[in-house]
């Protein structure tokens, strides 16, 4: 019994090493000097950690900006597809419409398109829109998660009806029914979205990189790729590009780490 | 407060069996109707439709005089206490308390009294700050309670609303219930699977089976002239001992029991409760042998079987049969119910 549970410690340790290995690395490297990376053997760590590499890639392109940019952009998306998904999985499980069952079904089948298939479709809907280069462009073709809604839907299944039965006694109106009592019950799926929702869009690359040809609206991921294309020697200073680029994710996994489990058990899918 | 009634309602779910068949019921003004019935007989379904959460298929009910059987649920100032309690778990018990006011737009000054008035008649003061989550399910209880009394609705729907309490607390709960519906006097159509429940708490009771009604009446007219054969089980605790015609017509050893002369001729079955038989010494009455004996402390139940035929007799605690033992039974005539081929009590 005992051993087994050693066992099963010991393989946990052994992947999360193996996981946690690349960051490592990239976290080193950004702290070599130069040329440090292209001697034999690497390094583990370098002996004299360059912190400068820091300052010289977040300066090297408009960084702040960037990261505005990726806030503004991840913030929109979280608050559109926590919009979307609650209205829309809500009505799902609970509204009776005609065409319920076959426009969800559609909805499911959208799960199976590679995002990649409708990328040249959104943008030329952006483009249609005159929205290429700006923040509605960038934003609006990420406002729905169909993922986001089948989430909602689960968890709305989970609500006793009852509850909504009393509210409507209690002279509620459908309304007041779903923002009063449903959504209350559905918080924590909508955290669970939320959180998502940000990762996804802070670490999407093709669409911003598409979407914004200009400076003016680049996330930070498409920085730390335009950092590429002009210093592509130089693996230390796009490597503490990327690891700065990290630290909000870490920070909202961090503290929201317990939505992240729930999503993954109610659906089942991720 | 108001008068319900129900013109022959019918309810099919899913193009099913019908969960309820032309159902008419009259529930006066303030009374304490309780809907009586086994498991999936409609009990619930009755609620839902007077609450407007279901439609009927077909029928009519009326509050007071008006039809409301196409008014929306919070038109209808009917207020329902649901099995589970449906709590607003996200709001505390203050916050449960005022959402019906909240809701129908009552200004917050005409709230508090009414809610410090509710609060008082349930003892909930001490609770106004707790969620759902930290009472107890009696506590619960009385929330629900207090969230359908706020609003003074004009009648009280209760689905079993005990049968998630331990028996002490159920106990307890309803001579509370008895003594809050004769303060508030409001109509109150409460809904149980318990006969005990029904017989204590109830002025009317209506008996349910598979959808149909198959009694309305007093506790003492169902107890003592059961409409029909299933009702004569039902009600009652055990419920009335019925032999089938077959087991006496022929003699033997229930031909003793119920002696020719008494026997009616279109009978399918007779009735007797167990208080109405007594026990007698072996050699008189009719011959049966004790299987079973349970003692309540003030009286017992002797279970007895005879000819394949099980009985139950009620006697007092006194001088008790032992099991094995072979012992007499007899009855009255007047005690009989008669009962015909479709189950309906003879006239
Ligand atoms: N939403 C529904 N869909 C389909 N069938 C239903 C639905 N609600 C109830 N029924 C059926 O209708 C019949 C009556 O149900 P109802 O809930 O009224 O019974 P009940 O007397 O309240 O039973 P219980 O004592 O178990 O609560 C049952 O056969 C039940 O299966
Ligand atoms: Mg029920």
């Amino acid at each position: 019994m005992r051993l087994k549970r050693l066992l099963g410690w010991l393989l946990a340790a052994l992947v999360s090493a193996l996981m946690l290995a690349p960051f490592l690395v990239m976290l080193s490297t950004s702290l070599m000097e130069e040329f440090a990376v292209f001697r034999e053997p690497v390094p583990l760590w370098p002996a004299h950690p360059q912190w400068q590499n820091y300052r010289e890639a977040l300066t090297a392109l408009p960084f702040g900006r960037f990261f505005l940019n990726a806030l503004v952009f991840s913030g929109l998306v979280v608050v559109g597809q926590v919009v979307t998904a609650a209205t829309a999985g809500y009505a799902f499980a609970r509204l009776r419409f005609p065409g319920r069952r076959p426009l969800f079904a559609v909805t499911l089948g959208l799960l199976m398109v590679p995002a990649v298939v409708l990328l040249i479709p959104r943008f030329l809907l952006i483009h249609a829109l005159g929205w290429v280069d700006s923040v509605p462009g960038l934003v609006s073709t990420e406002l729905v998660s169909v993922w986001g809604i089948f989430l909602v839907r689960q968890a709305c299944q989970a609500v006793p009806r009852e509850l909504e039965d009393a509210a409507r006694l209690d002279g509620a109106g459908e309304w007041a029914v779903f923002a009063e009592v449903a959504l209350p019950a559905l918080r924590p799926a909508l955290a669970t979205l939320a959180l998502f929702g940000f990762i996804d869009s802070w670490k999407n690359y093709l669409w911003p990189l598409i979407a914004t040809p200009s400076l003016d609206h680049r996330t930070v991921e498409v920085g730390v790729g335009t950092l590429h294309g002009l210093y592509g020697s130089s693996w230390p200073h796009q490597m503490a590009a990327a690891v700065t680029a990290l630290v909000p994710l870490l920070l909202v996994f961090l503290v929201l780490q317990r939505y992240f489990i729930r999503g993954i058990q109610w659906t089942g899918y991720r | 407060m108001a008068s319900v009634s129900l013109e022959r309602l019918s309810k099919i779910y899913d193009q099913r069996v019908p969960a309820l068949s032309e159902l008419s019921l009259d529930i006066p003004d303030g009374a304490f109707t309780v809907l009586l019935g086994p498991s999936g007989c409609g009990k619930s379904t009755v609620l839902r439709l007077v609450a407007g959460l279901d439609l009927p298929d077909s029928g009519r009910i009326r509050l007071d005089l008006r039809d409301v059987t196409r008014l929306p649920p919070g038109d209808r100032d009917v207020a329902m206490v649901f099995q589970h309690y449906a709590l607003y778990p996200h709001l505390t018990v203050r916050e449960n308390l005022e959402f019906p006011l909240r809701m129908r737009r009552v200004p917050p000054i005409q709230r508090r009294p009414r809610l410090l008035q509710v609060a008082e008649l349930l003892q909930l003061g001490g609770l106004l700050d707790r969620l759902p989550s930290q009472l107890s399910g009696g506590q619960r209880q009385r929330v629900a309670l207090g969230r359908a009394l706020v609003r003074e609705p004009r009648a009280f729907l209760l689905d079993e609303p005990l049968s998630n309490l331990d028996a002490t607390l159920r106990a307890e709960l309803r001579s509370e219930l008895s003594r809050l519906h004769q303060r508030v006097g409001t109509t109150m159509l409460y809904v149980t699977h318990d006969q005990i429940e029904a017989m204590t708490m109830a002025d009317r009771i209506a008996v349910l089976r598979a959808g149909w009604l198959e009694q309305e009446g007093t506790p003492a007219e169902l107890y003592d002239a059961p409409a029909t054969s299933f009702v004569a089980g039902f009600i009652g605790a055990p419920g009335m001992n019925l032999l089938p015609a077959q087991t006496w017509r022929e003699g033997g050893v229930w031909g003793d029991l119920i002696p020719a002369a008494w026997r009616r001729d279109r009978a399918d079955q007779a009735g007797v409760r167990p208080e109405a038989l007594r026990l007698v010494p072996a050699g008189q009455g009719a011959a049966a042998e004790v299987t079973l004996v349970e003692r309540f402390g003030a009286d017992a139940l002797v279970h007895l079987s005879a000819g394949g035929e099980q009985l139950v007799v009620r006697a007092a605690a006194g001088a008790l049969p032992s099991r094995g033992q072979p012992i007499g039974v007899a009855t009255e005539w007047a005690a009989l119910h008669w009962f015909g081929p479709d189950g309906r009590r003879l006239p």
